[in-house]
């Protein structure tokens, strides 16, 4: 006869081996002795479906549509996945093609290379043979050769970097992060290789951005950033406003192109952090070229403006105002 | 399409609670959500193959611990313990597990009505650990501590209780085969 604890914990479904031995063994005696069992569980299986609500009952209904509808979804995702992979696939062996060749000329010019460091506290420049200009900072590093020998003009950056290449359509230039390569002929941008993530922000000409694990790859357009979180190799490109200032602290000028006062507003704004409203009497057509030198305080850049610019502002506690002169 | 997910719908309402338990018996109470989901989700994909007639509790029950037993076996459980509830539960499903019961006869409303009647007719102390148990969902040990006996008399009683319970309920199915019986009979002539 079976022990009454065994029973309940074979009917909870708590049973180890030894005791499912047991639970075997006294059914395997007779098919009577085995369907009393089953019986009793049976009704202790009632006796709980009776117990559960009917809120429990459709909160499972609506999981399993929930899961029945992502895989129609999941599906069609699929199909279009397909079409993708074999375009990819071409992408990829040209890619490989390239990536052997770039590493058989890393091997062969790896002899003369610079390493050049910024403190954690200032900004750097750094001046390439070929022109182009490099400013680093917090701690950033970058290895660079003495001289371009190769058809590729390739150097290595750990942390923040901004870079101004010099053009040059025969000999690529490509700077290399933890988890992506930019491909570049000539042209502005900020670049930030962390060991988490890394970020490309294009201020000017056009730049390819390669994600190294997967071969992802992305052409930018100036204003477009690209991220590539290093664990899960994953590049999205954003369209993220006020990307011209992603390198200001190289030079600490802040840039305006045709810039209305509307627009310098904006600017100073995300830069400062504070708010600045444009008054009715501004005139919209006026507008703002050059570069403007980052200072302490939101009101020593306007004094500056106000130079060039027909407009005067007033600071209250809570914001700033600018109005025509 | 339409009236096909309403037989779908209908199915789960009445199949979802007791295969919940019978999974949570095998494979112990926390994994049961998904697996009775997996179940329903395998029901759903093949449902053109399958007819909906008596033998869907059946086709339930099998693929319920089919599942079960899957999972157990990501869950490394040794081969030995899969094994046996395997066979264990293969016995069961010959016997008993998916065929018609009294619940599948009745309304909902009508067999708790019938439960709470027959759990009242229960022995005074026995009726008072089954309560505690069923209704309050309380564990045996506590339910020991509550009334200060043993959790070993707790577990005594609640067995008591399940045992007389399954006679009433199965005299409901005996009793629904005779009404059954006795309506074929008077349609016949």
């Amino acid at each position: 006869m079976l022990d009454e604890k065994i029973i309940l914990k074979f009917l909870r479904g708590e049973c180890n081996e030894q005791e499912l031995q047991a639970i075997k063994s006294h059914i395997d005696q007779s098919d009577e002795a085995a369907e009393e069992l089953f019986k009793l569980r049976q009704t202790y299986r009632m006796l709980e479906a009776e117990r559960m609500s009917d809120a429990e009952v459709n909160a499972a209904y609506n999981r399993l549509n929930e899961r029945l509808s992502q895989k129609v979804q999941a599906r069609k995702a699929e199909i279009r996945h397909i079409k993708m992979r074999r375009i990819a696939s071409v992408a990829a062996s040209i890619v490989a093609v390239v990536a052997i060749g770039v590493v058989l000329l890393w091997h062969r010019g790896n002899s003369n290379m610079l390493v050049a460091q910024a403190p954690d506290d200032s900004v750097i420049q750094v001046s390439l043979i070929d022109g182009t200009k490099v400013w680093l900072h917090n701690g950033a590093k970058l290895r660079y050769p003495k001289s371009f020998n190769n058809s590729v003009r390739k150097v290595e950056l750990q942390g923040e970097g901004y870079f101004e290449v010099a053009k040059d359509r025969i000999h690529p230039f490509l700077v290399q992060g933890n988890s992506i390569k930019v491909k570049v002929l000539g042209t502005k941008f900020a670049f930030k290789a962390t060991g988490k993530s890394s970020q490309v922000n294009l201020l000017e000409g056009s730049v390819e951005v390669q994600e190294l694990a997967r071969h992802g790859m992305v052409m930018l357009s100036p204003g477009q950033t690209a991220s590539i979180d290093s664990i899960t190799g994953t590049l999205r490109v954003s369209e993220r406003q006020h990307a011209e200032l992603s390198a200001i602290w190289h030079d600490d000028l802040i840039p305006f192109s045709n810039a209305t006062v509307a627009e310098i507003a904006r600017t100073l704004q995300y830069i400062y952090h504070e708010k600045i409203y444009v008054a009715d009497d501004v005139d919209t057509a006026t507008t703002y070229t050059g570069s403007v030198k980052r200072k302490g305080t939101v009101e020593d850049v306007l004094e500056a403006l106000t130079n060039t610019l027909p407009i005067t502002y007033k600071k209250t506690t809570n914001h700033i105002v600018l109005s025509n002169k | 399409m339409k009236e096909e997910a309403a037989t779908f719908q209908s199915l789960f309402h009445q199949y979802y609670p007791q295969l919940h338990s019978y999974v949570s018996g095998i494979v112990g109470a926390g994994d049961a959500e998904d697996i009775v989901e997996d179940v329903f989700e395998e029901l759903w994909s093949r449902r053109e193959g399958i007819e909906i007639g008596d033998k869907i509790g059946g086709f339930l029950y099998r693929s319920a611990l089919s599942h079960s037993l899957n999972h157990l076996r990501h869950k490394g459980v040794t081969d030995r313990h899969v094994q046996m509830v395997r066979q264990i539960n293969e016995v069961g499903l010959r016997l008993v597990d998916g065929g018609n019961t009294a619940q599948d006869h009745l309304e909902r409303e009508e067999l708790r009505a019938t439960l709470m009647k027959a759990i009242n007719e229960l022995p005074d102390k026995c009726r008072e650990v089954f309560k505690l148990s069923y209704l309050h969902g309380m564990k045996s040990k506590d339910i020991g501590d509550v009334l200060g006996i043993s959790t070993r008399t707790v577990d005594a009683h609640i067995y008591t209780a399940l045992k007389a319970l399954r006679k009433r309920l199965q005299g409901i199915d005996w009793l629904f085969l005779i009404i059954f019986f006795n309506f074929c009979l008077s349609s016949f002539f």
